[in-house]
């Protein structure tokens, strides 16, 4: 079976103290006013004080159909097939941030020093020293997993099956089919893509479950 | 073309002028050196060239800003060349950092790959920084100037290898100078309230266009085939 | 190029360009660029947990930090704070050199000066404060923000001759449960953002049941260390309650939150204390045998009767003989000790201890607790439940019942729960004394605080001194006291201050009144990393390192870890180093004690003196048996095995005379009825080295429950005007005052949020995002609304704020969004310990048209703070 790489989160871990964040920030030297990954608060929903939240951390998906591929126009955006992950070439990038626009998640920042486009490579100049993500390595939690998720042997794969029907994956409405998986088991998971959830919450419209 | 003697007297000058530059850019002014500076007679500078604009309008502020100055300005002075350079009491970022590695560096950090550059080239040299004064990096715009300065010094002492000393002039200019002292200069001109230090900053970018200008012929002549630009 | 000698043909230039050299003649030295990258041992210094930090070095400048796992605390987790050193190490705006004002105050002009002469001028200045007018009228101060060594204050101040030091946290953070912890217990509070807890972090196999996390959220407060243990702890089971207004990730994962109205806690805890006296859930046999509550109380003296004046004996009802008995330390089986009684012997009443604590507690019942604090009997119970069923539990608290009137008394009702349950000192509980290193002499830091250096009669006038003697467990004094004198010039008139640290405006209470006092304070020093507001009240700035260049022993559970000095950048010193100078100088202007305090023979155990750190390290780190340098190559190293280490039940071990050694207090025992608190208010016992005068009124041997002054309780024309209780938080990317001029944490929280719930939102016509205004009896603020049921209704929340890019603007950036405006620094204070409000009083919300001017909002604004000059 062909190689997924991806990260799992498992939510109920997630202390919401954007260690991730500001980690990836500083390893990958991500320019001010953009980030990598993104920790959401989900919630708080319910009735005072019986209240649901948690916290929701996403960077970019390795999606399966990825719509910043096939929407890039010079194809600097490609997935791989040797490990899933969804690169951009920096060589070919022109940065008409096109797969900005389109990918649900908001995974492509616009890079103004380098004018091209960055998004989550899982880290790819440290994984090759022998690191392990700068986000994963990081996590207070430990909530932040990777691996590839097709093989069932890998870590990653056993926590999913250890952890089954407790097992999400971001809404998906274009059919990019996200790899990330997210274990939630003490809250309800919302259904809602997080930076739309969030807005309806500003909104007065917190009540979704 | 010069000859060996004009060489020699204009030598002099650069010296002179690289040392006084450098000394301002480390130090503050105090009140002994206010009077010397005040006994100063500026040029006239005929062309206009970039580099001749800059010396004319840095002259000009120099000149007009040591007349105005007297001993009981100089803290005020001091507290000028704190702000611009130290970023003193500063905290939203306004400030000419005297520093090379402030300039080149991806992160504009100080004590970068230029600090450390200089540090080795320093230090290989037999030069290090006098402990008794105050710490700095060794990629300070004083520093750099106060080297050209011994350059031209060991220049003038030197009987033979004029082409192999002029080349090192060349590639120091061009390699640690050349690539930032203008924005910097330009710095100082922006956050400066008064003219000492915009007169001082012009005067240095007149002086290191002139420079680059001047060791590119000269460097013709002895045979130093460096592009300065 | 014919012009060019013409042109630089300056005339003088010769003479003026001589004698300024800055380059000298050395050997010739050959020096590589660095292949690999230098991996230093070293510890955060972002706030107090200390965190191991890995340093990358290369070529000569730091370009990676992460945690270091050799760490059993934070396990190679690094927070977002401690992950900002790089950039706080090289950020422009650094202090770099001393610095004197010129001009006026506020202008933000500066001359650079030596160290030498700058601390000439601090020396004269203090010299001739004290020739003039006396050494009290300097006072000191330092803080918590990035977490200074703070003794080193406490020290100078003694030695130099003022009783005079505070530290905006004190009273009003953590030594209000310090100090009902010494003196009813004698070991380690059971704070987890102090670093305590220790038994926690070794979370697999930590057999505690059920977590109480009273005011306090580590997920925000010590994410790496604290946080990341509690979580650990909740995902293998382990049950947690949490008693927070707001909803934390803490709150937000318990298994019961009850969202408290602020500042209520010490009703709620004495419902609990009921419940469980109640129900009998407390540990019988703990309570009789290793507490004083069986003792018997004279209710006339209110002190515990101690036959024969031994503090180990103790008078007991036996109901065996229907008499009272003396009980010799430390337990008699022939008696049948009674818990619960009143007596009548030789015509006076006598109380048992447990009996005084009931009658205290009795009116706290459930619906009772459940009207003073806002929440729901059943979760209440619930909660209680939770904490008293399951075995081992804790108890551990945070800052926020340490802000208000009731702070010491909620310290003292937290852990008399603990005792009551028996969760000291056994495996699964944070109260604890476990071994220690030995580098540490002084609690927590290890500077001596050289109270013999101080003259009594000077001790005597510390301002607030007599009514609030619990400071003095940290050997301090009362902010709100000096400020008062300040403006009163009563009892006397303070007239420098000198300080290490942050943002004093930040932080300290109704800073409004502290800028106006300044006004009166003829010399002003700060010392600290960057400026702050402070520094435009100042008339000196004296350059601090950053944590990367400071050196610091840490302990982390038995592990001896070095904070090395990475880098070293400008002419910064460590703070710890300069008031060593400040007294050098001194000294040499004449000062006898300054003089004395460099001498070895007359320093004794508080140690002489020194001029760098390595100096005053060396005579500490010899208790594990190496110099400081030796100390720095060896760490991280383990100062005991971890088994050797845990000692559980110390109270049980035997000493010289083969009895249990028991807890450290007079008793022996652990005094829920605490009179030793009666003679600290009358003398300052114990921690004074003689008598000074008494408090008007005599401090509680028990908690009592008292409402906020400002409370929506009360129904009086405050809260009518100011409807909404107001409280304060951690933060995950800030610490107290600092890093507000890191661009990357900044911009992920550029400016303060007001949570509000949703009801109160409609209320006052409030939305998510928009700027409202903050009022209180004494100012007015702003901030940025965040519409969320995670505030309880009736209470708002806000965290402390400034604007550094507002600094030399004429609000000096501590006016525009600081709640610090809204506190009150007018008493009451608490009894004990003087505490100020910080959280707690009342406010109201309203729409505003904008934001403050001036203050940066986006990304795109923090770039300068990044790229110096190049705009």
């Amino acid at each position: 079976m062909k190689k997924q790489y991806a990260i799992v989160v498992e939510l109920d871990r997630c202390i919401g103290c954007r260690g991730c964040q500001v980690a990836c920030k500083f390893e990958n030297d991500i320019s001010l006013g953009a980030s990598r990954n993104h920790t959401y608060t989900m919630g708080p929903v319910g009735s005072f004080p019986k209240l649901s939240m948690y916290f929701l951390t996403l960077m970019c998906q390795q999606c399966e159909n990825p719509a910043c591929e096939s929407v890039c126009p010079t194809g600097a955006c490609y997935k791989s097939e040797e490990d899933g992950i969804v690169r951009i070439d920096p060589e070919l990038c022109i940065g008409c941030k096109s797969c900005q626009k389109v990918c649900p998640y908001h995974a492509n920042n616009f890079n103004p020093e380098k004018r091209i486009m960055d998004k989550c490579d899982l880290c790819e100049a440290s994984r090759e020293a022998g690191e392990i993500p700068a986000c994963i390595k990081n996590c207070a939690g430990a909530a932040l997993h990777f691996g590839d998720i097709n093989d069932p042997e890998s870590k990653v794969s056993q926590l999913l099956a250890a952890n089954e029907g407790y097992v999400f994956t971001l809404k998906d409405e274009t059919g990019v089919n996200p790899s990330g998986r997210f274990i939630l088991r003490r809250e309800p998971w919302i259904e809602e893509l997080p930076h739309v959830f969030e807005k309806m919450l500003q909104e007065g419209n917190g009540n979704v479950r | 073309m010069l000859d060996k003697n004009e060489f020699r007297a204009l030598t002099e000058y650069r010296s002179a002028l690289y040392r006084l530059l450098s000394g301002l850019y480390l130090m503050e002014v105090d009140a002994e050196q206010l009077k010397t500076l005040k006994s100063l007679s500026f040029p006239q500078v005929e062309g206009d060239s970039d580099a001749d604009l800059d010396l004319q309008q840095g002259y000009a502020l120099l000149e007009n800003a040591l007349s105005e100055t007297e001993e009981n300005d100089l803290d005020e002075l001091a507290a000028e060349y704190a702000k611009i350079f130290l970023a003193a009491g500063e905290s939203s970022g306004k400030a000419a950092f005297p520093y090379a590695s402030v300039y080149l560096d991806k992160k504009h950090y100080v004590g970068g790959g230029m600090e450390q550059k200089m540090k080795r080239l320093l230090l290989a040299r037999g030069r290090d920084i006098d402990p008794e004064a105050y710490r700095i990096m060794y990629d300070h715009i004083g520093l750099m100037l106060e080297y050209m300065a011994i350059l031209c010094e060991e220049q003038l002492a030197a009987e033979e290898n004029l082409k192999e000393l002029i080349q090192e002039q060349k590639e120091f200019l061009r390699d640690n100078l050349q690539s930032w002292v203008y924005a910097f200069t330009a710095d100082v001109v922006k956050y400066s309230k008064g003219k000492f230090y915009a007169g001082l900053a012009l005067v240095t970018s007149g002086l290191l266009k002139k420079e680059t200008e001047f060791l590119k012929e000269t460097g013709e002549k002895y045979g130093v085939d460096i592009n300065c630009e | 190029m014919k012009n060019y000698i013409s042109a630089i043909k300056i005339s003088g230039l010769q003479k003026a360009s001589m004698g300024r050299s800055y380059l000298v003649q050395c050997e010739k030295v050959l020096l590589a660029p660095d292949t690999q990258e230098r991996i230093v041992h070293t510890a955060c210094r972002a706030c107090i947990a200390n965190c191991g930090v890995l340093a990358h070095v290369k070529n000569g400048r730091v370009v990676k930090l992460e945690g270091d796992p050799a760490d059993p605390m934070s396990k190679g987790r690094l927070c977002a704070k401690g992950l900002s050193g790089i950039n706080a190490l090289y950020h422009p705006n650094r202090n770099k050199y001393p610095l004197v004002r010129v001009g006026a105050r506020g202008e933000g002009k500066w001359k650079r000066v030596t160290w030498e002469d700058a601390i000439d001028r601090v020396a004269h200045m203090l010299m001739e404060i004290r020739e003039k007018y006396g050494a009290e009228c300097v006072f000191g101060s330092t803080g918590g923000g990035g977490n200074p060594e703070v003794w080193s204050a406490a020290r100078f101040c003694n030695i130099f001759g003022t009783p005079n030091w505070f530290e905006p946290g004190s009273a009003q953070c953590y030594l209000p449960r310090v100090l009902a912890c010494a003196m009813m217990y004698g070991g380690m509070d059971a704070s987890i953002a102090d670093s305590n807890c220790l038994e926690f972090y070794d979370e697999e196999n930590c057999p505690i049941q059920a977590l109480v996390l009273w005011g306090t959220d580590p997920s925000y407060s010590c994410p790496a260390s604290g946080g990341r243990m509690v979580n650990e702890l909740r995902q293998k089971g382990v049950k947690t309650v949490v008693i927070d207004p707001r909803l934390t990730p803490d709150a937000a994962k318990a298994d019961v939150w009850l969202p408290i109205r602020p500042e209520s806690d010490v009703a709620l805890q004495m419902s609990w204390i009921r419940y469980i006296l109640e129900n009998k859930l407390y540990d019988e046999d703990f309570v009789m045998r290793w507490t004083n509550l069986p003792y018997l109380v004279d209710c006339d003296s209110r002190f515990v009767v101690h036959p024969g004046g031994e503090k180990t004996a103790a008078l007991v009802w036996d109901k065996k003989s229907n008499c009272a008995k003396t009980l010799q330390y430390p337990w008699d089986e022939e008696l049948d000790v009674e818990l619960f009684g009143t007596h009548e012997i030789g015509g006076k009443l006598y109380k048992t201890g447990a009996q005084l604590l009931w009658e205290r507690v009795e009116e706290y019942t459930l619906d009772k607790a459940a009207e003073l604090c806002w929440l729901d009997k059943n979760d209440i119970e619930k909660a209680i439940r939770i904490y008293a069923e399951n075995s081992p539990s804790s108890l551990c608290m945070g800052v926020a019942t340490d802000q208000n009137i009731n702070s010491e008394q909620s310290a003292m009702a937290a852990i008399i729960l603990d005792f009551l349950l028996g969760n000291v000192e056994k495996p699964g509980t944070a109260m604890q004394r476990f071994q220690i290193s030995g580098v540490l002499k002084s609690p927590n830091y290890p500077v001596p605080v050289a109270l013999k250096c101080l003259p009594k009669e000077q001790l005597e006038k510390r301002l607030g001194g007599r009514e609030h003697k619990g400071l003095s467990i940290w050997y301090g004094g009362h902010a709100a006291s000096i400020l008062k004198a300040i403006q009163t010039g009563k009892p006397y008139q303070p007239r420098m201050w000198i300080d290490r640290s942050g943002n004093k405006f930040g932080v300290l209470a109704e800073v409004q009144k502290w800028a106006e006092a300044t006004e009166k304070l003829d010399y002003i020093v700060h010392m600290f990393t960057y400026p702050t507001s402070m520094t435009a009240y100042a008339d000196v700035v004296l350059p601090t390192e950053e944590w990367l260049e400071t050196e610091m022993v840490v302990e982390t559970c038995n592990i001896c870890v070095a904070r090395q000095q990475v880098v070293h950048l400008w002419e910064t010193r460590d703070e710890t180093v300069v008031w060593s100078n400040i007294a050098k100088r001194c000294g040499e202007l004449g000062h006898e004690m300054c003089k004395k305090s460099f001498d070895p023979e007359f320093m004794g155990e508080d140690l002489a003196y020194w001029d760098s750190m390595e100096k005053f390290f060396d005579q500490i780190t010899p208790a594990q048996g190496v110099t400081w340098k030796e100390y720095c190559e060896k760490a991280p190293f383990e100062f005991l095995p971890k088994e050797e280490w845990k000692t559980y039940y110390v109270y049980k071990q035997p000493d010289e005379a083969g009895l249990p050694q028991g807890f450290n207090t007079p008793s022996k025992k652990i005094e829920i009825y605490c009179d030793s608190f009666i003679e600290l208010g009358r003398t300052g016992a114990p921690f004074m080295p003689y008598p000074l005068p008494p408090a008007d009124q005599d401090y509680e041997p028990l908690p009592y429950y008292a409402e906020p002054t400002e409370s929506p309780m009360r129904n009086d024309e405050i809260s009518r005007e100011f409807p909404l209780t107001m409280t304060n938080g951690r933060l995950p990317l800030y610490h107290h005052s600092t890093l507000r001029n890191i661009p990357g944490l900044r911009e992920m929280m550029a400016v303060p949020e007001l949570w509000i719930c949703p009801e109160d939102a409609e209320t006052y016509g409030v939305h998510t995002g928009n700027w409202v205004w903050v009022e209180s009896k004494r100012g007015k603020i702003r901030a940025k609304a965040y519409v969320t049921k995670g505030i309880r209704p009736g209470t708002v929340y806000m965290e402390r704020f400034w604007h550094p890019e507002t600094l030399n603007t004429p609000t000096h950036g501590w006016q525009e969004t600081n709640v610090n405006v809204l506190t009150r620094s007018e008493g009451p204070f608490n009894d004990v310990v003087g505490t100020h409000v910080l959280r707690g009083f009342q406010v109201k919300v309203s729409p505003a048209e904008s934001g403050p001017e001036g203050i940066w909002t986006t990304p795109a604004d923090f770039k300068s703070w990044l790229t110096v000059g190049k705009t």
